[in-house]
């Protein structure tokens, strides 16, 4: 193989303001209860300003959240004056961002566990031992039953309304993709597709279905019209 | 444990065994001729049996169905190379996780955690049969209440959502004032 080690550079992709507050208050190490959130604004206001943001109900919740932290950094800063009502205010939305930002921190924790889990190849199978027998299913599937079942399913991915990403995937990266995984194992076709972050991914992976297809890698077959599709390795291409 | 008891834990040991879906504790009941109490005691002593085996009881609320213990998850892949489940995104663990332990919830809720609209990763799990609709809020528009399924302990290898992890409050943020 001439595939060298691949230098994979992610720059952390926050989908809202909650969870880059609580990245940055993470990354600097600082406990929610004990400063204040104005202390982590100038980062704030580096990390918006440094991301592409297209959306912009999306782009308004995270400048709405950087004018909140400016004021209250202007509080901060000019100490002495009694707090005014809407000072006051203030204050108390502070406050319920901590709690917001501890009570979500919780969750990101356990979803953390529960994805480790998952990995650990924790799988409880039910029987019947596995739907899939590989042999003795009907006849491979023609394309244009494939293209009905992926418009069924791309319909029913709604486009993501917040996304501040910059990853996009192409054909080849998928291919190799989707030829490591079925090598594994018999994949279901609506699944694979669902795990797409976005409807533009949904169409690169279906459409390197279509070519590993043509290639005669893989071999899709159905059971029963509108059931499960599965894909999986052709026998002779090759081990 | 009586002689009878036992009789209704095989028997419910077989139903299970031969059903390709899980079972609700209402049709086991029929099936067994047994009333509720019976059927707990029954189930108990089946759980209690199947300790150490290679097949566990699962129980979601009020179903019941048998499974392969996630310690054998690997041993039965080499042998059956069953499919292979479509993997999560950070998002939609996070909203599983939510979702886990906060059921019956509505959508407004999760999003009022996580801070981002939540509609396409919750129609997501719900495609994937990880979380399903289990009522209606009571609230305006009586909203949609999410629950997890079988499938989600299925898929995490949980033989009951008392087995979830336990949440752990503690950590870098002192809790105390």
């Amino acid at each position: 193989m001439d595939v060298g080690p691949r230098l994979d550079v992610k720059t952390p992709v926050f989908e809202g303001p909650l969870e880059l507050l609580l990245g940055l208050v993470e990354r600097e190490e600082l406990d929610i209860f004990k400063v204040s959130l104005a202390s982590v604004t100038d980062a704030y206001l580096a990390e918006v300003a440094s991301r592409e943001i297209a959306d912009p109900q999306e782009m308004a919740e995270f400048l709405w959240m950087a004018a909140r932290l400016l004021l209250i950094k202007s509080i901060r800063l000019l100490p002495g004056e009694p707090p005014t009502d809407e000072e006051t205010d203030l204050l108390g939305w502070e406050e319920e961002v901590r709690q917001r930002l501890e009570e979500y921190r919780v969750y990101k924790a356990m979803a953390g566990e529960l994805m480790e889990r998952a990995q650990q190849e924790t799988f409880a199978f039910p029987p019947p031992a596995r739907p899939v027998e590989a042999g003795g299913q009907e006849e491979p599937l023609e394309v244009g039953l494939l293209v009905v079942a992926f418009n069924s399913v791309l319909a029913r991915i709604p486009p993501r309304p917040l996304v501040v990403t910059g990853r996009t995937w192409t054909l080849e990266e998928k291919l190799e993709l989707i030829s490591e995984r079925v090598r594994k194992g018999p994949i279901e076709l609506v699944e694979l597709i669902l795990e797409s972050e976005d409807r533009l991914e949904a169409v690169v992976t279906f459409v390197a279905v279509l070519e590993l297809l043509r290639r005669s890698v893989i071999r899709v077959r159905q059971k029963e019209r509108f059931g499960p599709i599965h894909v999986e390795l052709r026998q002779d291409a090759g081990d | 444990m009586t002689e009878e008891r036992s009789d209704i834990s095989s028997a419910v040991e077989a139903i299970l065994f031969s059903s390709n879906r899980p079972l609700k504790l209402r049709e086991l009941q029929q099936a067994t001729d047994t009333d509720r109490t019976g059927l707990e005691h029954a189930l108990e002593d089946l759980r209690q049996g199947l300790e150490g085996r290679g097949v566990m009881l699962m129980r979601h609320h009020d179903e019941v169905h048998l499974a392969t213990r996630p310690e054998f998850a690997s041993a039965v892949r080499r042998a059956l190379r069953p499919e292979v489940s479509g993997k999560l995104s950070a998002a939609a663990y996070e909203t599983l996780a939510i979702v886990a332990y906060q059921q019956p919830v509505a959508r407004s809720r999760v999003e009022d955690v996580r801070g981002v609209n939540c509609e396409s990763v919750l129609t997501n799990l719900e495609l994937r049969d990880l979380i399903t609709e289990v009522g209606r809020g009571s609230g305006p528009g009586q909203p949609k209440l999410y629950g997890t399924t079988m499938r989600f302990l299925q898929v995490l290898g949980l033989e009951s959502l008392d087995h979830l992890p336990t949440p752990r409050v503690e950590g870098p943020v002192a809790q105390n004032q």
